[in-house]
């Protein structure tokens, strides 16, 4: 006779216990690995046809149950609309000025690009899904545009051209932009001169995304078939859905499935006449078993097509970086020598091309990032130096050998200026 | 989608060619299977290049997707009309087995064509640190050192080279650097491949030790493909280049060897246990931590729920020790020297890290655990893994908790989340969270031991509550003759 460990039960050993569905495996008897004799049950014993009929039940029940708390949840955090002033705009680039009445920009031939900006710290992209600004003196044939700046990017201002659908609708649809993500700091507008007239920004106000049931449903929708491509984030996560900072997401949706159908199920089977099945408290956490199986399955399908439309949809980068590694090859073997020293030096250190220009480079001695240039301590006659970031920083002194990088100044002469590559130079003195 | 077209085109006249053979040839006793299969390819790629051709001849352009409905049809038809039942000659387990096995492979094939397409382009670190110490190995056929910038810029004269994670230990860059040495020059793909062989590696290795278990086949692959199918890792094989997997691979199987060790202290898994938790501490900096949390569960598993509470006193008494009595400093093996206070800790080799509260830590972790699909039901499925596993034991019935593989399971779970707690709550690394960057690569490094894990405890309940019922009824018969 054998104790099994704390359930009191006394057995001959040879009675085996029995277990798992048929499922599980064409065999009549095992011993499971954590020491319990059992017994194959046909699937049809473990999984009745009750237990199927209620698990159906219960998992139809949750859909519409599922749809529901996140219509509630959209209704719940949504916020009422934001406007800002246009006297609280700023200028970024060329002329104009705050006033009372607004943030005037004069008419004038060479008015160049002008750019304003207002800032709206921390607002949610996913609360605000649209934009409307009231701008006076506005000709539809004017060139204009907006942007944004995102907090997850502050250097980086992701621009929109207004086309005249957009102009003449008033509205513009944010939430459409798949780069309206996380929390933006500030919207700007942008006019391409020559202005014909005085523009004046009266105001720009931020409408909430709607949340009726329906556009909610849609958006659910949309998170199951938007598909995204490989980026810097790819290996640090996957969102599996179409934007963040919002819970419309198919991994929170079949998570709430799964437990209001588990719910639906256990009170169905209780409250439903039938006669309490032989097996019922092991079904009951088969049954939420089987829901997380066919939940993870939806969601695998869903990421196996991401997979695959990754594969089918052409990435520009690649080309791009392609073609840099290709003519950091070629650079690499005709200029550079052994035990010369390359300090990368960019207005973003941490940026893309920093990293891709350095691994590049890999095998020539180079420095990360730098912000600034090499000091005298710090650098020889013969180093190299790559310029790269916001070309405007970088001045050049042809006569006296000079290059400038913002207040700094090296003797250096210049070995290639490339927009892709950037601009490498030789220490001379 | 178009790939996915592709595919069916070329395996739906294949699979309707071998169906067909085998259903008109019943009576050939051995190698049926290879011939229906074999012939089956010839007929049925034949076939469906005549369907094209009929089809350009009628004059209408030229579309394969009426080609594939119809040999999908056909196939559906086949499977309908054979005398030959297909389940009953396969066995409904051995095809969920063959299902399984098809998903896995075009998982792994996909994760390959994106591996070879993207190249190291999309992955940071591996740009940044890894594969950039592979690539100057290999660019200077020599292990030359690297220091950090600052150290760099110090030494104009030094041979050295600039790595912002100058200290992160080499094996990961000199598993990457090998075979492009062996290639002759630096080769991305080469280079990438140990990846995907720690990917497949680690599904193989996961279904030899659910056999262990006697897990049934179908179910150990389920608990493989649960593990392969996680977004996340299969990320780290497309955007190759991060350590991230090999931790997850070592870190995991590790624990998946102890636990077969406590169960039936077999020396082999054992061993294989220990080289798996010394190779975590060459991989990553937090393999040392993440080896030493193993301690609690060796001292679950050994000397049972007394041990681990004399533990938990110790370790109490000596934090109470440093809030009341000051800071302390002193030098341990493999960690070297070590000082702990109640706002630092630091050792030789982690630095000294920032005891502080972190705020806004809560809302973004729930999101990556929850909300992203980066580990798909992972985070449901581990709460109800453990709901199942305490439950019963909160309510004082001790089958939960029987044996030492259940209490030093339990305990290693329950230590790496409250590690994680720790590391995400009160130090610096609650930034990771809110930036979403290192979190779910932290956590995965344990997934597959979590996923592991959660299959026994099932499993184990499952055929607990079978049991009960099996001795229940034959008692019941007993009694009655």
């Amino acid at each position: 006779m054998q104790q099994f460990n704390g359930l009191g039960k006394v057995a001959d050993p040879r009675s085996v216990a029995r277990l798992a569905a048929k499922v599980c495996g064409g065999i009549n008897d095992v011993v499971f690995g954590t020491g319990y004799h059992v017994r194959m049950i046909s699937a049809a014993e473990v999984f009745r046809g009750r237990t199927w009929r209620l698990g159906l039940l219960a998992g139809l029940i949750s859909i519409p149950w599922s749809v529901g708390v996140f219509w509630a949840w959209e209704s719940f955090s949504s916020a009422p609309a934001g406007r800002r002033d246009g006297a609280t705009f700023q200028l970024v680039n060329g002329r104009g000025e705050a006033t009372a009445a607004g943030f005037r920009i004069p008419a004038g031939e060479d008015a160049g690009q002008v750019i304003a900006a207002t800032t709206v710290p921390g607002i949610s992209a996913g609360v605000y899904g649209s934009l409307v600004f009231d701008v006076d003196g506005l000709d539809t044939s004017q060139g204009s545009g907006i942007y944004f700046i995102r907090r997850q990017d502050p250097t980086v201002g992701h621009p929109r051209v207004l086309t005249l659908a957009l102009v003449s609708q008033g509205r513009i649809e944010m939430s459409e932009d798949p780069r309206w993500i996380g929390e933006i700091d500030a919207i700007g507008f942008i006019i391409q001169g020559p202005i014909r007239r005085d523009i004046t920004i009266r105001s720009v106000t931020l409408l909430p995304r709607s949340t009726g049931f329906w556009d909610v449903v849609a958006r659910l929708g949309q998170s199951w078939v938007a598909l995204a491509d490989w980026d810097a984030g790819s290996a640090n996560f996957y969102i599996g859905a179409a934007a963040k900072e919002r819970l419309v997401t198919p991994a929170a949706f079949v998570g709430l499935w799964v437990l209001g159908s588990w719910i639906a199920y256990l009170l169905l089977s209780r409250y439903t006449p039938t006669p309490r099945s032989r097996g019922e408290g092991s079904t009951t956490l088969s049954v939420l078993v089987v829901l997380v199986a066919v939940g993870w399955s939806a969601l695998d399908f869903r990421w196996q097509v991401d997979l695959v439309s990754r594969l089918t949809s052409p990435d520009s980068s690649t080309q791009a970086d392609r073609e840099a590694s290709r003519r950091w090859a070629e650079i690499r073997q005709r200029v550079f020598q052994d035990k010369q020293r390359v300090f990368i030096v960019s207005t973003e250190p941490d940026s893309f091309q920093v990293l891709r220009t350095r691994y590049h480079l890999a095998g020539i001695n180079s420095s990360v990032g730098l912000s600034r240039l090499p000091s005298v301590t710090e650098r020889r006659v013969g180093d190299f130096v790559i310029l790269l970031g916001d070309r405007s920083a970088i001045r050049f002194d042809l006569t006296a050998d000079e290059v400038w990088f913002g207040a700094d100044a090296i003797k250096a002469e210049v070995v290639l200026d490339d927009p892709l590559l950037g601009t490498l130079v030789r220490i001379v003195a | 989608m178009r790939s996915v077209h592709a595919a069916l085109i070329i395996l739906a006249p294949w699979l309707a060619g071998t169906l067909a053979i085998r259903m008109k040839s019943p009576k050939i006793e051995a190698g049926r299977w290879s011939i229906a299969i074999g012939y089956g390819y010839f007929l049925g790629t034949a076939t469906a290049a005549a369907l094209l051709w009929v089809q350009g001849t009628l004059g209408g352009s030229l579309d394969p997707l009426p080609i594939t409905g119809i040999f999908i049809v056909l196939c559906f038809g086949l499977i309908w009309l054979s005398p030959i039942r297909i389940t009953r000659l396969l066995g409904l387990p051995n095809l969920l087995a063959l299902l399984l096995l098809a998903i896995l492979a075009f998982r792994i094939g996909s994760l390959a064509l994106e591996m070879g397409q993207n190249g190291l382009l999309h992955g940071w670190d591996a740009a940044s640190t890894w594969m950039y110490r592979a690539r100057v190995w290999v660019e200077t056929e020599e292990l030359v050192g690297f220091v950090g910038s600052t150290q760099w810029l110090a030494a104009p004269e030094s041979s050295s080279f600039a790595l912002a994670a100058s200290q992160y230990p080499p094996l990961v860059s000199l598993i990457a650097a090998l075979p492009s040495l062996a290639f002759g020059e630096w080769h991305e793909i080469w280079s990438s491949t140990p990846w995907m062989l720690a990917y497949i590696a680690l599904g193989v290795a996961l279904y030899g030790q659910c056999r262990v278990w006697q897990t049934p086949t179908p179910v150990a692959l389920f608990v493989v493909w649960l593990v392969l199918s996680l977004p996340l890792l299969g990320s780290q094989v497309a955007v190759a280049g991060y350590a991230d997997l090999w931790m997850a691979a070592c870190l995991s199987l590790a624990f998946v060897s102890f636990l077969a060790w406590t169960r039936d202290r077999n020396r082999s898994q054992g061993l294989i246990a220990l080289l798996m938790i010394a190779m975590t501490a060459f991989v990553k900096m937090e393999g040392v931590i993440w080896a030493l949390l193993f301690i609690p569960a060796l001292i679950a598993a050994r000397w049972s729920v007394k041990g681990l509470l004399i533990f938990a006193g110790t370790i109490s008494a000596l934090l109470a020790m440093v809030a009341f009595l000051g800071p302390f400093e002193g030098e341990v093996p493999v960690l070297g020297r070590f000082a702990i206070s109640t706002v630092s800790f630091s050792t030789d080799l982690t630095g000294t890290v920032e005891l502080v509260r972190q705020e806004g830590v809560w809302r973004p972790l729930l999101v990556h655990l929850f909300v992203f699909g980066s580990m798909h039901l992972l985070g449901l499925a581990v709460l109800i893994a453990l709901a199942v596993q305490l439950i019963p034991a909160a309510l004082g019935e001790a089958r939960g908790m029987g044996a030492a593989w259940q209490l030093a399971g339990l305990t290693w779970i329950v230590t790496m989340c409250m590690a994680l707690y720790a590391l995400f709550f009160w130090t610096p690394a609650g930034e990771w969270v809110r930036q979403g960057t290192s979190v779910n690569r932290l956590i995965m490094q344990m997934t597959p031991a979590f996923v592991f894990w959660c299959h026994l405890v099932l499993m184990d309940n499952l055929s607990k509550a079978r049991s009960t019922l099996c001795i229940d009824d034959e008692r019941k018969a007993a009694e009655k003759a």
